[in-house]
């Protein structure tokens, strides 16, 4: 989701931001963006164990 | 630190998860696609608070739509998805700090749909009287997304990020309409 707008509160930013990542996130599944590239875009999961 | 044990979601989730090598948990549905289950870093209310975005997707989303097309009943009828889902969830509201959102996805419109099904999923499994279900919606041309954020009523910011989410809530309407086109 992208915004043409030029004004915008801060919590239209973030959320923009939370669709980038989901945006890159779902490039990632579909084999288009790698680990190491979503390490570098600071996409941070929470943490899972055995 | 904050954790999800696979154990203990392998042991009621009816789809037997695996861990993801890319992130969070991947499982092959009846259907014969796989899912991944991630919650990811988020700071959409803020940066004080532990909040993961829930994300369920499948890995192919070309691969759903060919599937969906050809096996329509039975990809709404898995029932198995949804106890799947609810099995990462309580595992992750095991800590009490713990914060989840979402935003339906609205790649093939049925948005609508999902918010609906994603507030009765909440009703038919949490115990109103311990978590807290947070919803909003945002009309981005002419498209309406659905937004949500569950906690524990016992989060030691309980307050805090209900007052950040109603901020968020009032402060993105002001933007609306949006002036959009949709990249996702």
């Amino acid at each position: 989701m992208n915004t043409n707008a030029n004004k915008q509160s801060n919590a239209a930013m973030a959320l923009e931001k939370a669709m980038e990542v989901r945006r890159v996130w779902m490039q990632a599944l579909s084999g288009k963006i790698s680990k190491k590239e979503l390490d570098a875009k600071g996409i941070r999961f929470m943490a899972v164990a055995e | 630190m904050t954790e999800l044990s696979l154990s203990a979601i392998n042991a009621t989730a009816p789809y037997r998860l695996r861990i993801s090598e890319l992130g969070g948990f991947d499982f092959d549905i009846d259907a014969g696609l796989t899912y991944n289950i991630a919650l990811i870093e988020d700071y959409t209310f803020g940066e004080g608070f532990e909040t993961f975005m829930l994300n369920v997707l499948p890995h192919s989303m070309e691969e759903y739509n060919r599937i969906k097309r050809d096996r329509s009943v039975k990809m709404r009828r898995d029932d198995k998805i949804r106890q799947t889902v609810m099995a990462v969830l309580e595992e992750a509201m095991r800590h009490q700090n713990i914060i989840i959102d979402y935003v339906c996805m609205s790649e093939d419109e049925k948005q609508d749909f999902r918010a609906r099904l994603f507030l009765r999923w909440f009703r038919d499994y949490a115990d109103d009287s311990k978590y807290r279900l947070l919803t909003t919606s945002l009309k981005v041309g002419d498209v309406t997304n659905y937004l949500g954020a569950f906690l524990r009523r016992d989060n030691d910011l309980y307050d805090a990020f209900c007052a950040a989410f109603d901020k968020f809530d009032k402060d993105i309407h002001k933007d609306e309409p949006w002036d959009v086109h949709v990249s996702v």
